[in-house]
């Protein structure tokens, strides 16, 4: 649905941001992933021309646009209202802005605010609010209009536990009805909720995918071991079997890494059965995001 | 329509932090101060004292007009400043906390955003001048004499243009700075930078914003209103509203960060 190409950000002679270029399909969910100061922050705020972009152009539904804010509800990082609004007259004014009829806003609002749990403290002073509530008032006003495209810049970040699992469900759901991006320094959100991913580093993309290409482009075959004594023993026995990449020792816990996953279960479980290996735990790993971000990491590192 | 909601925001917000009580009551207290003090000026020294034995003070008796003008000159400075103070952080504020970077995600346009926000202080500083004057005379009836209601009027029309200069100068400026401070010490710079050229070229430049004063005096002394005073305040008006329509240009290609 949008797409973005050749997205450059220059302050003075420094390059924040590198010729990056994505897609946004119409329902689904991507992820902006980079360590802090790759530039995350930036395309967001060029998507939503709070600054504007040196280069870059935006396509939506095949057709040149300059300004996509029409299309988007944004939720910056760290969400401002004023503060001697409620909940309820900061909505209001947002639907005024939106021109939503009157009826119309009255009951979106009210099936949101119960969505985002403000429903009750709808008549207090924002300046009240608590952070992961100013967080959830932020998503409000962000969907209020049905946007296309929401742009979430790290929306879990600040969140404690709870509102995080709440914040993350809420994006699964709403990930069916639109097209969502946010940003990220947590793979391990980004690997819950989200069906593609853009890796950034120094402010270019280093690699991009759905999760599933990416899983199998970086796939480890790593098989997990646990022991109850004497792991360094058995580590010693592993390395000389002729399809063991290489090993890594963490207390009892042994990370055997494969060329082949199938040979190497049946002769581990084999030699464990017939040696009497005091084994406790076999788990076949399936490669997570984290190292998959570091693989692309040392790559770019050279 | 979205113009009106713009408003209204900014209608509530005066209503919240109390501007429309606060405000007008510093224009009270900055006109009536100087008739008062001037009056009493005889009584005040002897109650403060240190005045020799036997030295006596000739006071000039000054008229209503003279005196309201004493007020005004007040207005020019501690008014000017009131109002770069207060309006300093108007947009730069919105800015730096991060509430226009979400705000503007939504459909507003610059100028409305812009004009939203002057014509809200125009009528509050106009609202607060009025009523300052209004006391300001009411004490010169008391003490002095009473104006002319003309008279009043003139000044009132007249020397708002002055104010609402002030006013769009601020605004000019807080449409591409993001720090209040700076927005401040930019606008006092610039009428500083005024009232140089004022004294450097007021002869020749007789239009000038700066004359509007001098010849607003001019003319409550003859009793008609002088060709250069409505030139003047036509070309303050006009000055304004080419600052506020830049306002909006500026707003538009600065970044909101």
């Amino acid at each position: 649905m949008l797409h973005v190409t050749n997205v450059t950000k220059r302050y003075g002679g420094k390059t924040v941001v590198d010729d990056v270029e994505f897609t946004l399909h119409e329902t689904g969910c991507v992820a902006l992933i980079g360590p802090n100061g790759a530039g995350k922050t930036t395309i967001m705020r060029m998507l939503t021309n709070s600054i504007k972009r040196t280069s870059g152009t935006f396509y939506l539904f095949g057709e040149k646009i300059l300004d996509i804010r029409p299309f988007i509800g944004y939720l910056p990082q760290q969400p401002v209202f004023y503060p001697w609004m409620t909940a309820h007259s900061f909505l209001t004014h947002c639907a005024k802005l939106y021109r939503i009829p009157h009826s119309v806003a009255n009951e979106r609002m009210n099936e949101l605010l119960a969505t985002v749990d403000l429903y009750d403290v709808k008549h207090e002073q924002i300046r009240t609010y608590s952070g992961g509530m100013k967080q959830r008032l932020g998503i409000a006003q962000a969907l209020f209009h049905r946007p296309k495209i929401l742009l979430l810049d790290e929306p879990v970040s600040a969140l404690d536990p709870l509102g995080r699992k709440q914040m993350l469900s809420l994006m699964m759901q709403l990930k069916s009805e639109m097209s969502i991006l946010f940003s990220t320094h947590i793979l391990n959100d980004a690997e819950q909720v989200s069906d593609a991913m853009i890796l950034l580093q120094d402010g270019a993309v280093v690699e991009a995918g759905t999760m599933n290409d990416l899983r199998e482009k970086y796939a480890t075959a790593a098989i997990e071991l646990h022991f109850s004594y004497d792991a360094g023993m058995y580590e010693r026995k592993l390395q000389t079997a002729p399809f063991v990449k290489n090993t890594s020792l963490q207390e009892n816990m042994l990370t055997v890494v494969v060329t082949d996953v199938e040979l190497a279960r049946q002769w581990i479980l084999h030699i464990c059965n017939t040696e009497n290996w005091p084994l406790t735990t076999f788990a076949i790993k399936e490669a997570s995001l984290e190292e998959m971000f570091m693989k692309v990491v040392e790559r770019c590192n050279g | 329509m979205q113009w009106m909601t713009l408003f209204k925001k900014e209608m509530h917000e005066k209503w919240h932090n109390k501007m429309v009580i606060w405000f007008p009551l510093l224009f009270i207290l900055l006109m009536i101060m100087d008739p008062l003090t001037y009056y009493f000026l005889p009584e005040l020294m002897e109650v403060v004292g240190g005045v020799p034995d036997g030295a006596i003070f000739e006071l000039p008796e000054l008229t209503a007009t003279e005196v309201i003008f004493i007020s005004l000159e007040q207005m020019s400075f501690l008014g000017t400043i009131t109002i770069a103070l207060v309006t300093m952080g108007t947009i730069a504020g919105e800015r730096k906390s991060g509430l226009l970077e979400m705000m503007l995600t939504k459909p507003i346009r610059s100028l409305h955003f812009i004009t939203s926000k002057w014509i809200l202080y125009v009528l509050l500083i106009v609202g607060a001048f009025f009523i300052g004057l209004l006391s300001s005379v009411y004490y010169v009836a008391i003490l002095y004499e009473q104006l002319p209601h003309t008279a009043i009027l003139q000044i009132f029309f007249f020397y708002s243009t002055w104010l609402i200069f002030v006013l769009s100068i601020s605004l000019f400026y807080n449409s591409f700075i993001r720090t209040p401070g700076v927005v401040f010490a930019c606008t006092i710079a610039t009428l500083a930078c005024l009232n140089l050229l004022n004294q450097l070229f007021g002869h020749i430049l007789t239009m000038f914003p700066n004359q509007l004063s001098h010849h607003l005096e001019a003319t409550l002394l003859t009793g008609t209103i002088s060709r250069e005073l409505i030139g003047t305040a036509s070309v303050t008006t006009i000055c304004s509203l080419l600052l506020v329509l830049l306002a909006a240009f500026l707003f538009e290609k600065s970044e909101l960060i």
